[in-house]
């Protein structure tokens, strides 16, 4: 009866790390967005060129040596303008999606859990602000707050709040009809621990691939606001804004776009891949 | 006193198709280190009563309409949700029907049953936690090793080992069990039953059997209710029950089973449904379908003690009774 053997326990978060490791392309997505966040880290170093040093005379230059992206309409270096902008557009991708992650994600988990007039009240609330769209209501925000970089994410955040709600009450509804929810109560378990041990743990899947979509749909609707003047102001550099700012070219000098666009997709598309990956890693049934 | 006394205990779920009167009036009685079977067809009554004792009737639609129910000199219908957090898991711990769905997918089992032991020891270290986890994996007979798999990885009868482990690890003073073994198939069932009554032995633990299975009925109880629309048709040691059975219902349900003593060709099951909760009949809840069935039942019977211990709800014994007092004079 006696147990001598020492609980040979490997830690969660190792296992979880040692499944993501054997996925190659989620690997490769972390890759990537370890990059992107390096260049972030160090972008006075990588930029050759200051955020708003101008060369009128070598305007809408081609891409060459000196100007690996070529340079805008005033002749400043895309190249050096996407690296320092990574720094705003990440940070704006990440906390918005936290703010609507927090706000709407504990309230969608509530009004899941308890059902009835929580739920009513929470989610009309919520119906009544996903009534405007997601644009619309991030400009009226932005708008009342003032501009600004914190307040961009905040407008951006609170406005996609609606569809976490949704999605994380639609998920936890279908997770605490599941017995072990019941056994969990008949155990004495409180109903804080029923929500965070046994039922959003099972809601994982589905939270992970809205949340790394969701970076992206912040970064795109931070460049809207910044291009309709509400959100960071030109001539701070931000992905979005250098994307819709280059607009006019788009025939005689594609490459303003292009690169703009590529470091968008590719910030996207390496969350969606960890995403994918993470999701995986953390649901024990894919255990090989 | 009983360990546990359940009083007049009722029961109703209040539907916008109508009030479901699913437990009705029920008395029972559980001494320590007893096993009681609750037996009954579905929608009898038997998990709505178990779910009462905890406290966890889904209200709405449920309501406990009345009744006490005493266990270990307390009231659970008064106590304190506080409390009975305390007491679910703690002093009463349930065995749920489908191993199946009633573990955590994204635990490991061994974290599953040290957070039991957790919830209920204040002040416990993880790591006592998962050595007493550990031990209560050992005892229902699952290797150590195997302590950091997930449920998936178990079999139907493992994970009905653990879900007894994690019912156990708090040493409780009774377990209900909910059909334990009705999602097993028969070898294992006879496993899982064999553990059951071994560590009840050894523990001490009282059992509140729910099952539908006369057979699991006789391997593992001392006492037997046999209940019937919300209701108590009899109840007696195993003796009474099996060998001198009383009520009519009980004697259907023995003449639905397939026995290997006697040569008959076919069962003679018990005709018709079972009664429509949200409309019981007015009289004994079997009436309508009992073959012994006359115009004295259309009156709700009496509760007879028959012979000292044996209680039947029919007619039929009204005047064998030696006591119609009820259940009061039997302590």
């Amino acid at each position: 009866m006696e147990t001598n053997q020492k609980v040979k326990k490997k830690s969660r978060f190792r296992e979880v790390a040692h499944r993501f490791a054997q996925r190659k392309m989620a690997v490769v997505g972390l890759v990537i967005f370890a990059c992107l966040l390096l260049m972030a880290l160090f972008a006075p170093m990588i930029a050759k060129y200051g955020e708003d040093e101008q060369d009128l005379a070598n305007a809408l230059a081609p891409m060459s040596a000196e100007h690996p992206f070529g340079t805008d309409v005033v002749g400043r270096d895309l190249f050096s303008r996407i690296v320092l902008g990574s720094r705003v557009s990440l940070f704006v991708g990440v906390i918005s999606v936290s703010i609507a992650l927090t706000v709407g994600g504990t309230l969608g988990a509530i009004a899941g859990f308890y059902g009835g007039k929580v739920d009513n009240l929470i989610m009309r609330f919520f119906d009544v602000t996903h009534a405007v769209p997601t644009m619309i209501l991030a400009m009226c925000i932005c708008a009342a707050l003032g501009q600004g970089l914190f307040n961009t994410m905040l407008a951006v955040g609170i406005a996609s709040c609606p569809g976490y709600a949704r999605m994380v009450r639609a998920s936890v509804m279908s997770a605490k009809a599941q017995e072990f929810v019941e056994a969990a109560r008949a155990n004495g378990a409180s109903d804080g621990r029923i929500i965070l041990r046994h039922i959003l743990p099972n809601c994982l899947a589905p939270i992970i691939v809205q949340v790394s979509m969701g970076v992206a749909g912040a970064i795109l609707s931070a460049a809207s606001m910044s291009f309709i003047g509400l959100g960071i102001q030109p001539p701070a550099a931000e992905w979005g804004a250098l994307l819709s700012g280059s607009r006019a070219f788009i025939f005689n000098r594609p490459n303003l776009v292009f690169f703009p666009g590529l470091f968008i997709m590719l910030t996207i598309f390496s969350l969606n891949l960890i995403g994918d990956g993470l999701r995986d890693a953390l649901d024990p049934k894919m255990k090989r | 006193m009983a360990l546990l006394d359940i009083k007049n205990l009722t029961i109703y779920y209040e539907t916008e198709d109508g009030v479901v009167k699913a437990v009705n009036g029920i008395d029972l009685q559980l001494e320590k280190g007893e096993s009681l079977g609750l037996v009954g067809e579905t929608g009898a009554g038997k998990t709505t009563t178990a779910l009462g004792i905890l406290g966890l009737i889904p209200n709405p639609p449920g309501k406990v309409k009345g009744g006490e129910i005493w266990f270990d000199g307390q009231d659970l219908l008064k106590t304190p949700e506080k409390e009975m957090r305390a007491i679910r898991g703690g002093k009463i711990s349930m065995v749920f029907q489908d191993p199946m769905t009633a573990l955590n997918p994204v635990h490991k089992v061994v974290d599953q049953i040290a957070e039991m032991v957790l919830l209920h020891n204040e002040g416990i270290s993880k790591a006592d936690a998962q050595v007493r986890a550990l031990q209560m994996l050992e005892m229902v007979g699952i290797p150590a090793d195997r302590a950091n798999e997930y449920p998936h990885q178990f079999s139907g009868g493992m994970k009905q080992r653990v879900i007894i482990a994690i019912a156990l690890a708090c040493n409780p003073e009774m377990i209900i069990a909910d059909e334990p073994t009705t999602a097993l198939d028969v070898t294992i069932q006879a496993q899982v039953l064999d553990m059951i009554r071994g560590l009840r032995e050894r523990l001490g633990t009282s059992l509140l059997m729910i099952t539908h299975d006369l057979g699991v009925v006789a391997e593992i109880c001392d006492k037997v209710a046999v209940i019937y629309g919300g209701e108590i048709m009899e109840y007696g040691t195993l003796e009474h029950i099996y060998n001198e059975t009383a009520h009519p219902y009980t004697k259907g349900l023995f003449g639905s089973l397939p026995r290997l003593d006697l040569d008959v060709d076919r069962l003679t099951p018990i005709q018709g449904l079972t009664p429509d909760p949200t409309n019981l009949p007015a009289g004994c809840p079997f009436g309508p379908r009992c073959p012994q069935h006359t115009e004295a039942c259309d009156v709700k019977p009496p509760y007879n003690e028959i012979s000292p211990g044996h209680f039947v709800r029919c007619m039929l014994f009204n005047d064998q009774a030696i006591n119609t007092a009820g259940k009061e004079s039997e302590e």
